[in-house]
């Protein structure tokens, strides 16, 4: 029989995969890419 | 070869032998790590270099602003706008670093505790899993550690080369592969012993016992990759494809094969 313990583990990491796993399908929408050169001209 | 390495070669034989079936599944589970490491890293990796290229483009501007205005580089890259890029890099490193160290410790814990399993040591997955979780920490700690001073050092080549017109000695590159070994034969001690200071004292005492072994398996696995190489150049399919039937089911064998050393010493 499962510990008490072991569902805590197991949700703990259920979640952790669920948010990697959300994170890297949004990366795109996490991270946008920036562009070269409106980067350049912002500093310049 | 000692008749000791051999006899446990053969135990370790017979083993996988009797036990096709977990053989089979710890093979699948290697073959599935790789394919949902694939899966989950290539996205990370195709932002990093989206990002790099970007910076890197920049950079080339920064330093021609710099010159040009005399203006130090350190004000440049730290411009707001170019610092949320920094900030954003290290992020996505560090995301890329906990989808590498999860995905290891589920698939990873799982193999290494068939291996234990079938040379019997009974534990639970979820026990084992918490304590090569937390081994892993050090390990991996270390291991980026590695990766990052192997980037420096990369960094400093191409600079060597491209300002002094000579090339740079490979004496720290050297330095760096024996730092990588002494990680990975710590490491698969930890995992068989569960316990980083028994591994450090195991592996430091029995250190003539256990490095024929692991002499054993880097060998094959640098020959592997030789006949890869060579392989690729024909064919690449071939090549994947003879690669992993050697490869895979060599992984489990030299788990069971190493669980057996570290047990006997």
């Amino acid at each position: 029989m499962a510990k008490k313990g072991d569902i805590f583990l197991i949700i703990i990491i259920l979640i952790i995969i669920i948010v990697l796993a959300w994170v890297i399908a949004n990366l795109d929408f996490l991270f946008p890419t920036p562009a070269a050169k409106t980067l350049i001209d912002a500093v310049a | 070869m000692k008749n000791k390495e051999i006899g446990i070669l053969r135990q370790a034989s017979r083993i996988a032998l009797k036990n096709k079936k977990w053989v089979l599944l710890s093979s699948f589970m290697d073959l599935l790590f790789f394919f949902v490491y694939g899966f989950a890293t290539a996205p990370i990796y195709r932002k990093l270099v989206e990002y790099i290229n970007v910076i890197g483009s920049f950079a080339g501007e920064a330093i021609q602003t710099a010159t040009r205005e005399s203006r130090s580089m350190s004000t440049i890259l730290l411009d707001p706008a170019i610092k949320s890029y920094f900030y954003d890099m290290i992020l996505l490193l560090m995301i890329l670093l906990m989808a590498v160290y999860v995905l290891y410790c589920l698939f990873q814990a799982f193999n290494w505790k068939i291996a234990l399993q079938l040379t019997s040591k009974k534990i639970r997955y979820l026990d084992y899993l918490k304590r090569f979780a937390v081994i892993n920490l050090l390990w991996f700690a270390l291991f980026t550690a590695y990766y990052l001073l192997g980037f420096a050092i990369d960094i400093r080549k191409a600079i060597i080369s491209a300002v002094m017109q000579t090339s740079p000695s490979s004496t720290l590159n050297i330095i760096m592969t024996f730092f990588l070994i002494i990680i990975a034969y710590f490491a698969v001690i930890s995992y068989v012993k569960i316990s980083l200071k028994k591994s450090f004292f195991i592996g430091k005492t029995k250190i003539r016992q256990l490095l024929p072994s692991v002499l054993i398996i880097a060998i094959y696995i640098l020959v592997l990759n030789i006949i890869l190489a060579l392989l690729t150049q024909i064919n690449v399919i071939l090549a994947i494809v003879i690669g992993l039937i050697l490869l895979i089911p060599a992984m489990t064998f030299a788990r069971i094969y190493i669980s057996l050393i570290i047990k006997k010493v």
